[in-house]
């Protein structure tokens, strides 16, 4: 049986992160989300480690489950129709700056660990070289090829995967500090690393135009900074449900077990295009270049998102499907589909109450987009829902490309729909 | 400057033939290439035998990057008998050699140094006894007090020396027997000395017995920062008045920092009296402008130090980077990496502040050295011989590095912040104390033309010390910088990162 897998979160111990990121209500929004394994965040964290230590107990090989009276009363209130078991599986990101080649590197690494002994060893050599207590995700002066090293060496199926490994300021490839190539970043142990993570603004299509990484898997995560963003990217497997089975699925980018990543239209993404936020500048790749790298507004280098990042590095056109790739659907967050059908924000308390009213009668967020036949919706009298996800999984959309930190709109309704919908609602 | 090559003033001290010679080097003008193709020449273009030369430097760390650098310039030469050593470690080296005072002479450390006090003074008062007693052996007087004479028995019935004793006993050992002295000198044919300005009158004694001929000694008065235990010596004037017609041979070209941070430099140390003659030039680009930033209290200077570090690595988190709390590299400035980057301060009790702020940002620092008395003397002067590097293995990782100005002496930084400057910090003053303004303008020039890139200084307007609030104005120093080369801060209101509040991603 297929399940979800979100392998990237914080928890509260992470700068600029909700409060509520703690086990009791990560337990309850997997199951209002639908996903059955969800990364820890922050291992990395002697405080929420020991927390995770206090109240998980190991489920099968590898991952860990809420303790079951921890579990009953946050069960409690999740609705019937959503209910489902929930696993952990130990995870944290590091960050890490320092100097190579003359040029100043930044890069974000997902770090997952089969055990908390595995954790703690990790834990201890990163206390040695910096502070890992002030922020979920250190932030340590650290190559990442030691990382890696010190990950490797901490227990043999203790792995390292680079995060949302475009996006401009933190990632392995990313425009301002990053590199060109794995094997650049990583040297002697690049073969090491055996997939990246792909980040909100790019999706598997974008990454298959490079042939170097036809020999990693694509995975994709929420990085969530607050519980309702859980899930917003995710990856779906059908394997052993435990740490070996998710990750030997992984590395052996077997499309029988790992089935396919759920992800964000990359132009919903915050630096999918280039441009300035501050300026209120958009720039498209091939623009960026005809300007010279600089901003049409104030005359300074724009920020390179990634899909003129992926231009630069892609030595295939667009297109071509590397043979064993997993597959990939684009979803948009059910709270801004919810926004546009009703024509209100999406934080909203209409939004809300109709959300919970939804998850109560079809299921967690993840079945409704997903599954959930427009049909069904119809008969609850949700048309111009019904009619909005359709075009979602149809992936007719109307775009306007995120950049330089700014999210990206993705229009899914026109005046029309509404104007027709309200015709028919008459008849 | 790459390479083997010297520029014409490295070139004229390299080759001046030998005699005593004083090398001037200002900051940044190449005085450890000098030095070590000094010696490198001796020995491959002089014939001189390797262990004919005996080269003194400051710290353990500047003789092992010294003898490095000796042996890259004679790829596959012999230097074993080759003598890169501190001063304390070659006379330790000669009194083993010559089993005095004591068979194996061994040396106290530094933090034992009070535990020969224990029943001798209340504990409270050991620390000026031992003061006290430094500061009488390094005018070569045995302590005369007759807890300070306890001391020294108790030192000798263990068969120990402090570190202040090497030298009294070597220069007594070479009085007491001229033959060995002879020997000594007949095998150091060539005596060279680094950072001679900060040379106590022990250690030169010490090199200058040993030293014959030829003796070649390199320094720049204007960074003589340690006026050691409060002894006034100026070992520049000693060597001249002992070695009349020596040549002075200036360094002319700085090769470490932008101009303007040069220039600035050279206005603040200009109000010196010159020891030497001043023969300073930049050799590298114009740069940004040294930014001067004032502050409500120190806790701000902190906070909008560590603010402004995050803007220079071009952001450390996804927070500051999307909420624009990290400023975003201005005209002409690039990024750094936290190795970069240097804050440094008068007292070492200013570090708390910036600790406490760079852990809220989650930014990984390393702060070397712990304590300064109250007198603003660096109780690690010893220590610092002995190395800071060696006593704690570095961390693997980057870090902002955190010290005193004092201690960053001989190093370099693309970035330096150097905090407090108010007077009364910087220049230090105590209570009722005038302190020495030219001691302390030295030290702030150390601690500019640390920079290589950009120069940052800050002052507050309130500051708590040493159990004390203080209102201080700027440092005069400030004002003896010319303000085409300085850029004014605001200082910035408490409020909000401009733009929305960021949301949770």
């Amino acid at each position: 049986m297929s399940f979800i897998a979100d392998l990237h979160i914080h928890s509260k111990h992470s700068r600029a992160c909700s409060r509520s990121l703690e086990p009791g209500s990560l337990h309850r929004w997997c199951q209002l989300k639908g996903i059955a394994v969800l990364g820890t965040g922050d291992l990395t964290h002697p405080a929420w480690s020991a927390e995770l230590e206090s109240t998980l107990v190991a489920a099968e090989p590898g991952l860990y489950r809420l303790r079951p009276e921890l579990e009953r009363a946050q069960d409690a209130k999740v609705p019937d129709s959503c209910r489902a078991p929930v696993r952990f599986l130990l995870e944290g990101e590091v960050s890490c700056i320092y100097k190579r080649d003359g040029r100043v590197r930044k890069v974000h690494h997902l770090v997952f660990t089969p055990s908390f002994a595995a954790a703690e060893r990790i834990r201890a050599r990163l206390g040695e070289i910096g502070n890992i207590r002030s922020d979920g995700r250190p932030i340590l002066g650290l190559d990442s090829r030691d990382l890696l090293s010190i990950v490797r060496d901490a227990d043999p199926e203790a792995y390292l995967v680079p995060a949302h490994a475009w996006t401009p300021h933190f990632a392995v490839f990313g425009s301002e500090s990053g590199f060109d190539s794995l094997e650049e970043c990583f040297g002697d142990l690049s073969r090491e690393v055996f997939a990246i993570e792909t980040g909100l603004s790019s999706d598997p299509p974008m990454n298959w135009r490079l042939s170097a990484l036809d020999r990693v898997a694509l995975i994709s995560n929420s990085d969530a900074h607050s519980p309702e963003k859980l899930g917003r990217e995710a990856n779906l497997f059908d394997c052993e449900l435990s740490y070996a089975g998710l990750f030997s699925a992984i590395r052996g980018r077997d499309p029988k077990r790992f089935l396919k990543t759920l992800e964000f239209f990359p132009e919903e993404g915050k630096y999918h295009a280039d441009g300035h936020r501050k300026c209120r500048a958009r720039l498209d790749p091939a623009e960026t270049i005809r300007r010279g790298g600089l901003c049409p507004a104030c005359g300074k280098p724009v920020t390179v998102g990634v899909l003129h990042r992926v231009e630069k590095l892609a030595d295939r056109k667009k297109g071509k499907r590397p043979a064993g790739a997993a597959d990939y659907e684009s979803l948009i967050p059910l709270k801004e589909v919810l926004g546009q059908v009703l024509r209100v924000g999406p934080g909203s308390v209409k939004v809300d109450a109709l959300y919970h009213r939804l998850l109560a009668l079809f299921g967690p967020e993840l079945r409704i987009l997903r599954e959930v036949p427009a049909a069904e919706l119809e008969r609850e009298g949700l048309p111009l829902l019904a009619l909005a996800l359709d075009r979602m999984r149809q992936g007719k959309v109307s775009l306007a490309a995120g950049y330089d930190g700014e999210y990206g709109v993705i229009s899914l309704l026109g005046e029309d729909d509404f104007t027709r919908k309200a015709q028919l609602s008459l008849l | 400057m790459n390479g083997a090559e010297l520029d014409a003033s490295q070139r004229a001290a390299v080759l001046a033939e030998e005699g005593p010679v004083i090398v001037a080097a200002g900051p940044g003008t190449g005085k450890t290439r000098v030095f070590s193709h000094r010696v490198a020449r001796l020995i491959r273009d002089r014939g001189a035998h390797p262990g004919e030369i005996l080269a003194l430097t400051f710290t353990r760390s500047a003789a092992a990057e010294m003898r490095g650098r000796v042996k890259a310039l004679l790829p596959g030469a012999r230097l074993d008998a080759l003598w890169v050593e501190t001063c304390h470690a070659a006379a330790l080296r000669i009194l083993r050699e010559e089993a005095y005072p004591f068979p194996e002479p061994a040396v106290l450390g530094e933090a034992e140094r009070a535990s020969l006090l224990e029943g001798v003074v209340p504990a409270r008062e050991a620390e000026a006894l031992l003061d006290e007693i430094r500061a009488a052996k390094q005018r070569l007087e045995p302590p005369e007090s007759a807890p300070g004479r306890l001391y020294q028995e108790r030192l000798n019935s263990r068969r120990l020396l402090d570190f202040d004793d090497l030298f009294l006993c070597a220069l007594r050992l070479f009085e007491e027997r001229p033959e060995v002295l002879k020997r000594w000198r007949d095998r150091f044919r060539h005596v060279l000395m680094d950072e001679f300005q900060d040379t106590t009158l022990a250690q030169y004694r010490f090199a200058s017995r040993l030293a014959g001929r030829d003796f070649f000694v390199v320094g720049d008065p204007d960074q003589s920062i340690y006026g050691f235990a409060g002894v006034p010596f100026d070992p520049f004037a000693a060597f001249a008045e002992d070695h009349p017609g020596c040549r002075v041979l200036p360094l002319t070209e700085n090769y470490r920092s932008q101009a303007v941070i040069l220039d600035a430099a050279r206005q603040v140390i200009a109000r010196n009296r010159a020891r030497l003659p001043r023969q300073l030039r930049a050799s590298l680009a114009r740069g940004l402008p040294v930014e001067i930033s004032g502050h409500q209290s120190d806790r701000q200077e902190a906070e909008m130090t560590v603010r402004r570090i995050e803007g220079l690595l071009g952001g450390a988190s996804r927070f500051s980077v999307d909420t624009g709390w990290a400023a975003r590299p201005g005209e002409g400035e690039r990024i750094y990496s936290l190795a970069d980057i240097a804050i440094l301060y008068r007292l070492n009790a200013q570090a708390r502040l910036f600790e406490k702020a760079l852990e809220r940002a989650g930014l990984p620092y390393t702060t070397f050295g712990k304590k300064t008395r109250k007198d603003g003397r660096e109780v690690a002067a010893v220590e610092d011989l002995e190395d800071f590097r060696d006593g704690a293995p570095r961390p693997a990782g980057e870090s902002v590095t955190l010290m005193t100005a004092h201690r960053a002496k001989g190093l370099e930084f693309a970035v330096v912040f150097l905090a407090g400057c108010e007077d009364g910090v910087l220049p230090y003053r105590r209570d009722g104390h005038p302190g020495a303004v030219e001691d302390e303008r030295r030290l702030f020039y150390v601690a500019m033309t640390r920079a290589q890139d950009r120069l940052f200084l800050s002052y507050a307007r309130q500051r708590f010390l040493f159990g004390k609030s203080l209102s201080l104005p700027p440092s005069p120093f400030i004002s003896d910088i010319e303000s085409e080369l300085r850029r004014l801060q605001q200082a910035p209101r408490r409020k909000r990162p401009r733009g929305r509040q960021p949301e949770l991603f």
